[in-house]
């Protein structure tokens, strides 16, 4: 006989026990890869928004947990097991060749194949936007970014350089170097902006899910118009840089005021954003078809 | 429920293994251990043939980002101006990578030259170069920076394997990684100031035959790969 106590205690941990025994799977899996994460890539500027979008990405299915638990159970198990031998193998080359890129593809599909394995497709469409999110976080191949930072580095520096010739200062370009007055600066890597684009985009979609819109016209729309804005916000920073170091001196351009610029983007960024969202709104609700 | 708690241990076990699996794989033998791997600057002669490493000409630092990198990852680099008699000019640089699972994309000419506010006028065109009787799978860019126009000649040595950047690269890497070696590497890129282009990589071919002529039979290896074996030290 027991009492009703442990009854309730024995369900409980019945109900946690396989949850349990995949969260210390996915540990071992995925705690060196988010360690050797951590080490490398996250602390560069192609990359750095990985972090964010790995804790989101976890709050969000966290919030799914009860539409998740009500779900009838349909697993779809050779969907899941095919999927998981998949991101086993990515994992395994992935991590040993260090292929960051594999690796967290690997991760996403484990947690696909989880689902899968647990709640069958049902529960890819509850959990669809997490799933959507985390794909912010894989890495895009260096190739690639090279491929993008040096013509929208140029083009930052272009436009940022005229700009600043409009407003009648003395600026001359060279590629990617600036030069104001007596000083030169040189456009790195992170005023490309590339990072900020990835941050900005799985911020705007977080946004738009939180805000519940159910108009994929105003989703696409304004995943869109992101990526202008996020250019634009580089073009302020880099201004702002060389306005400052055109008044105060190298080395304010260069200290405490070159980190705030950094957020001073993210700020001129999400007000351009919630804007441009507010404009939308407005825009498809006269044409009848939003939900302004 | 049983039958849930039962997948999932299945599932975990499966994790669990996969990350067994990738640390059993994970080659931790790095070539440079394996051989001796002399300074860049004892291998590279300061006087062969016709040229003489010019003193007057200090070379450009690598940028802050480069030397960053530089200083994490146990690279070298070298750079040297070398002259002839005629009073031309050839610059010589090497970038040495220990871990090339890391690559070194940073000291891509196409990379690295755009990141010192270089302009690539003309991009990566392959070019094998017949020097000395061998075959070099080399490329050649041009970059500009103001008035100076600058022809680059280069190649990329990963393990033995004279290799080009990007997926080459990278398979090269994983072949040997998968063979649970870490291979170590090196960038020989050779440029002068020009306007004249196929002047400038006919001397630059020049320079590099000259060079490869006067390197010890023994380092060859190390800035030709499997190509510059083969010869006993006379």
């Amino acid at each position: 006989m027991s009492s009703p106590a442990e009854h309730t205690i024995a369900a409980a941990s019945r109900r946690w026990l396989p949850l349990a025994l995949l969260l210390l799977g996915w540990a071992a899996m995925f705690g060196p890869v988010y360690w050797g994460l951590a080490q490398t890539i996250w602390a560069s500027d192609a990359n750095g928004h990985g972090p964010i979008i790995l804790a989101v990405g976890a709050w969000l299915i966290w919030c799914k947990r009860d539409a998740l638990t009500a779900l009838p159970r349909r697993p779809a198990l050779v969907s899941a097991t095919s999927l998981l031998l998949l991101a086993v193998l990515l994992y395994v080359v992935g991590r040993s060749q260090t292929v960051w890129t594999f690796e967290i593809v690997a991760q996403n599909l484990v947690l696909l194949a989880l689902l899968l394995a647990f709640f069958g497709w049902p529960g890819v469409r509850v959990a669809w936007f997490p799933l959507l999110f985390l794909v912010f976080m894989i890495p895009w191949p260096g190739e690639w970014i090279d491929a993008v930072t040096q013509p929208l580095k140029s083009a930052v520096s272009a436009v940022a350089a005229s700009l600043l010739h409009e407003l009648g200062y003395p600026v001359g370009r060279s590629g990617v170097i600036l030069t104001v007055g007596p000083y030169q600066l040189l456009v790195a890597d992170a005023c490309a902006g590339l990072n900020s684009i990835f941050t900005l985009e799985a911020l705007g979609l977080l946004y738009l899910n939180l805000m519940n819109y159910t108009s994929p016209l105003r989703t696409v729309l304004l995943a869109l118009l992101i990526l202008p804005i996020s250019f634009a916000a580089n073009v302020v920073r880099v201004v702002v840089l060389v306005l400052v170091t055109y008044h105060f001196g190298d080395e304010a351009g260069q200290g405490f005021v070159h980190g705030f610029a950094g957020l001073l983007l993210f700020m001129v960024a999400l007000v351009l954003i919630l804007a441009t969202d507010r404009l939308l709104g407005l825009a498809l609700s006269r044409s009848g078809r939003g939900e302004g | 429920m049983k039958a849930e708690a039962l997948r999932a241990a299945v599932f975990a076990l499966v994790m669990v293994a996969a990350a067994a699996m990738a640390v059993v794989a994970t080659p931790h033998i790095y070539m440079a251990d394996q051989h001796a791997r002399e300074k860049l600057a004892d291998i590279v002669p300061p006087a062969f043939g016709d040229w003489e490493v010019d003193r007057s000409v200090i070379p450009v630092p690598p940028s802050p980002d480069l030397q960053q990198v530089l200083d994490a990852t146990f690279d070298e680099t070298l750079a040297l101006t070398y002259r002839n008699r005629a009073g031309q000019r050839v610059m010589l640089s090497l970038a040495y990578g220990r871990n090339q699972h890391k690559g070194m994309n940073t000291h891509r000419p196409e990379v690295c030259y755009p990141a010192q506010g270089f302009r690539v006028v003309q991009g990566s065109v392959p070019v094998q170069l017949r020097v000395d009787g061998r075959e070099i799978a080399a490329t050649r860019v041009v970059a500009e920076l103001g008035p100076r126009h600058e022809p680059i000649t280069y190649w990329l040595v990963v393990g033995e394997h004279i290799t080009h950047f990007g997926y080459a690269h990278r398979a090269v890497a994983i072949g040997y990684g998968l063979r649970g070696i870490i291979p170590d590497g090196v960038l020989v890129r050779v440029s002068s100031i020009d306007r004249d282009q196929a002047a400038a990589f006919a001397l630059q071919e020049r320079f590099i035959g000259d060079l490869l002529a006067a390197v010890r039979p023994l380092h060859l290896p190390r800035l030709l790969g499997a190509a510059g074996q083969g010869q006993d030290e006379p």
